[in-house]
């Protein structure tokens, strides 16, 4: 048998076949299956997010407002209600139960209204209100 | 070369791309088909890595920057893709990439897509006998006829090697071809 040689021997095609008819939709499929471009998807409300938190923001303290008026009104008449029905009603009133309501503070402040008027201050008072006088002498 | 620059401006630029993909696709098809088939030896395997070498090449075309050819480009993406898609087919198989494509060949003849005689059979399993480098040399060198020049800047070898390598490759071919 002769020795076989590569170069010298006929060319020897792979022997592989392709389908027939393969490359006729190859790019179409290829085509078909690239990544597609992506496009940015602005929506509406990415696009006025800002816009949209603006509203929001005047919108809520809009209506924020006479909510929080009314509850602060509400509360300055329920207070002033409550302290008139609580006179009304509890009009015996001892002095124990006053002191009772007075912490420390208070009575302390109350004996200083009872110390006597400093002279300075007398006649502060006395030169800078010249009714006073005429108010003497009427009384008198 | 300046031709090959505005074929790749055309290809990035979206007014143009799809047009231009499309020649690509039709210039390149076929010989990266064989390419493909001669590593991984089957039609659908050869199908499913073509397809791939393709949208691979779409998606990093921005990345491409002209240091080599296209051409060559190319061809290192899809060898790539092919030696990727064998080891990966072998490793899910609980095997070597040698292992399976031995028995690939041992079974050609009942490939329908296989059209071989016993010298192309015979060819093909003293090709599997081969390292895969020499292979690979010898696949581009033998059948696909590509010169040492662009098969050094797709395998990133020197035209010295590859021909090293070619010599090994023919030896042992030829001494396997001779044995019976």
């Amino acid at each position: 048998m002769k020795k076989f040689e590569l170069d010298t021997n006929k060319k020897i095609i792979s022997g592989f076949t392709i389908p027939d008819n393969y490359f006729d939709d190859f790019s179409e499929r290829v085509l078909q299956k690239l990544p597609k471009e992506e496009t940015k998807i602005i929506t509406f409300y990415s696009r006025n997010k800002r816009w949209l938190y603006s509203v929001a923001a005047v919108l809520v303290i809009s209506l924020a407002v006479p909510i929080v008026y009314q509850i602060q009104n509400k509360e300055q008449e329920t207070t002033s209600n409550e302290v008139e029905s609580f006179l009304v009603n509890h009009t015996s009133l001892s002095d124990d139960d006053v002191v009772n309501l007075l912490d420390q503070e208070d009575i302390e402040k109350l004996k200083n209204v009872n110390a006597p008027i400093e002279k300075e201050a007398l006649e502060d008072v006395l030169s800078n209100n010249s009714e006073i006088e005429q108010y003497i002498t009427t009384q008198n | 070369m300046q031709e090959e620059k505005d074929f790749i401006k055309e290809l990035l630029d979206p007014k143009t791309q799809n047009i231009a993909f499309q020649k690509l696709l039709r210039t390149y098809q076929k010989p990266l088909y064989n390419h493909i088939r001669n590593i991984v030896l089957n039609h659908d395997d050869t199908d499913d890595v073509l397809q791939n070498t393709f949208i691979k090449v779409f998606q990093h075309l921005k990345n491409f920057k002209g240091d080599s050819k296209l051409f060559s480009w190319m061809y290192r993406i899809a060898t790539n893709e092919a030696i990727t898609f064998i080891n990966n087919k072998a490793k899910r198989n609980g095997t070597t990439s040698e292992a399976m494509q031995t028995k690939i060949v041992e079974n050609l003849q009942s490939d329908v897509y296989f059209d071989g005689n016993e010298i192309q059979s015979k060819l093909q399993k003293a090709i599997t006998q081969l390292p895969e480098k020499q292979q690979l040399v010898f696949k581009m060198k033998y059948f696909e006829e590509i010169k040492y020049e662009n098969m050094s800047e797709i395998l990133g070898t020197s035209v010295g090697a590859l021909k090293a390598s070619y010599h090994h490759a023919v030896k042992k071919i030829e001494e396997f071809m001779n044995t019976d």
